[in-house]
């Protein structure tokens, strides 16, 4: 907590929280822990400066939703996140977040098949290892979805992210649209897939010199992030994202997940390549 | 073959003993078996029932009712619901409450009523609203007993939230009388998708 401006946004966050402690509320408590995999967690274009590392994550959301008017169709959530992240090796990317999300849905009919749009946005502070890292991570975003059979929920959205740290290095803002199914295979297992397109600064690390790579740069600076001389540099660059994930219901307060992403960044003739498998374990009471 | 003696014996005139299981066999949960007289005359028996919101879900998950029955939905979670059906057989919206409502809702119209509740999209339940007095739901094993019957020529259907068809495409006659009366039927039933709440689920349950 130290950035003034921060302090203003929680005070904001909880006054609305308290305002949404009205009647017509229920909580919401969930709990999640996760590990992953990212076989290009530097970012790089080339195979010799890509690192890959593991992770461990635990997050913890405590908020309510609300109707704001008698016939739920329009729906208030707010939360309080606490996320975490430690890495196996390279530990200047662990860190700890806390911040607040808060989404206003509007259904057009009754039950789960009727369409709805959505807008969310949060605001959370994000301490890292590394303390160049540390931050305010912003994220507004608005979603229209529809259950169109009983098994098949299709949803189509725009992100908007940004990325406030104590270095224009790692200061990031994107646009991002999507598309998102989910399948419930049976009643107790649900089959994902998402597909994104962002665009906006990216941050890559690579062993110099590259001066392609320089002459691309909004911004760079040498790290010693992964115990080896690497030069993080900050790019505008388009992001492909194309997730895979299933979820298995094990009791009504239990579940599971599994999931595989594939990001693919390019700006020019530039381009790297992540993989990330990811098994989370999700609680909400 | 005892089991089979004492179930014999507890079949009596005026009573029906049916079975019902799937394509494999196995026994099916939540059939409504209805008997309606080959005469054509139903005796009117409109009853009252409940299915209550319980643990976010509605329990019981199938109920059967005679056209002209009344059935309140009391809220016995510690959270509001929202219950409501669109099915053309009976539609109401009884939005945000909690305990139980005043006035149960008056089913009339033979059909099947899907309810949901608004708020919780994975409760789901049914109500079968028959022309008949004549009914039961089966349970885990797959048996009904319809009671009550008075003698005579039925025609036995059987109805499931999974059927595939209609359920005239399963209709068995039988004839009540002086000997016990059993009737198995065997039913096609889509793969079983039951909504339920899935904290794993990607778009989050409240979202």
């Amino acid at each position: 907590m130290r950035s003034p401006k921060l302090h203003c946004i929680m005070l904001s966050a909880m006054l609305v929280f308290v305002a949404v402690t009205a009647a017509n509320a229920d909580w919401i408590r969930e709990f999640r822990t996760e590990a992953l995999y990212n076989s290009n967690v530097s970012r790089s274009n080339r195979d010799e400066d890509r690192l890959d590392d593991f992770a461990f994550g635990a997050s913890v959301r405590f908020g309510k939703f609300t109707h704001l008017d008698s016939a739920d169709k329009l729906r208030l959530t707010f939360a309080l996140d606490l996320d975490s992240q430690a890495f196996a090796e390279f530990d200047d990317f662990n860190n700890i977040s806390a911040g607040a999300t808060a989404s206003l849905r509007y259904r057009f009919g009754l039950g789960a098949s009727a369409p709805f749009l959505r807008v969310e946005g949060s605001v959370h502070w994000a301490d890292f290892n590394d303390e160049l890292q540390d931050g305010v991570r912003s994220q507004f975003e608005v979603v229209v979805g529809k259950r169109v059979v009983d098994r098949l929920e299709l949803q189509a959205g725009y992100v908007f992210d940004n990325t406030d740290t104590r270095t224009s290095l790692y200061d990031q803002q994107g646009h991002s649209v999507f598309v998102r199914a989910a399948f419930d295979v049976t009643s107790s297992t649900q089959l994902t897939a998402e597909y994104s397109l962002r665009r906006g600064e990216v941050v890559s690390y690579n062993v110099p010199p590259r001066p392609d790579l320089i002459a691309l740069a909004n911004t760079r600076l040498e790290v010693d992030i992964f115990g080896a001389p690497y030069v993080a540099y900050n790019l505008d660059a388009t992001t492909q994202r194309g997730v895979f994930g299933i979820h298995q219901a094990i009791t009504r307060n239990v579940g599971v997940s599994f999931r595989y992403e594939l990001q693919s960044t390019t700006r020019s003739q530039i381009d790297y390549t992540s993989h990330v498998f990811l098994a989370a374990i999700q609680i909400s009471l | 073959m005892f089991a089979l003696l004492v179930l014999s014996a507890t079949v009596r005139a005026g009573e029906i003993a049916a079975t019902v299981t799937d394509q494999r066999g196995a026994p099916v949960e939540d059939a409504v078996v209805y008997a309606t007289p080959r005469s054509g005359k139903a005796p009117q028996r409109a009853q009252s029932a409940l299915i209550a919101h319980q643990n976010q879900q509605f329990v019981p998950y199938v109920t059967a009712v005679q056209a002209g029955s009344l059935i309140n939905l009391p809220n016995l979670d510690p959270v509001k619901h929202h219950a409501y059906s669109i099915s053309p057989a009976k539609k109401f919206d009884l939005p945000l409450y909690s305990g139980t409502p005043k006035e149960p809702l008056l089913f009339d119209k033979p059909g099947i009523v899907t309810i949901g509740c608004n708020i919780h999209d994975w409760m789901l339940a049914y109500v079968c609203v028959l022309e008949t007095p004549f009914f039961a739901v089966t349970g885990a094993d797959g048996r009904a007993q319809l009671r009550g019957l008075a003698a005579g020529a039925y025609d036995v259907e059987v109805w499931q939230p999974r059927l595939k068809g209609e359920p005239s495409a399963n209709r068995q006659q039988i004839i009540v009388g002086g000997i016990p009366a059993k009737i198995v039927f065997a039913v096609d039933l889509r793969p079983g998708f039951r909504p339920q709440r899935n904290p794993a689920a990607s778009n989050g349950m409240y979202r």
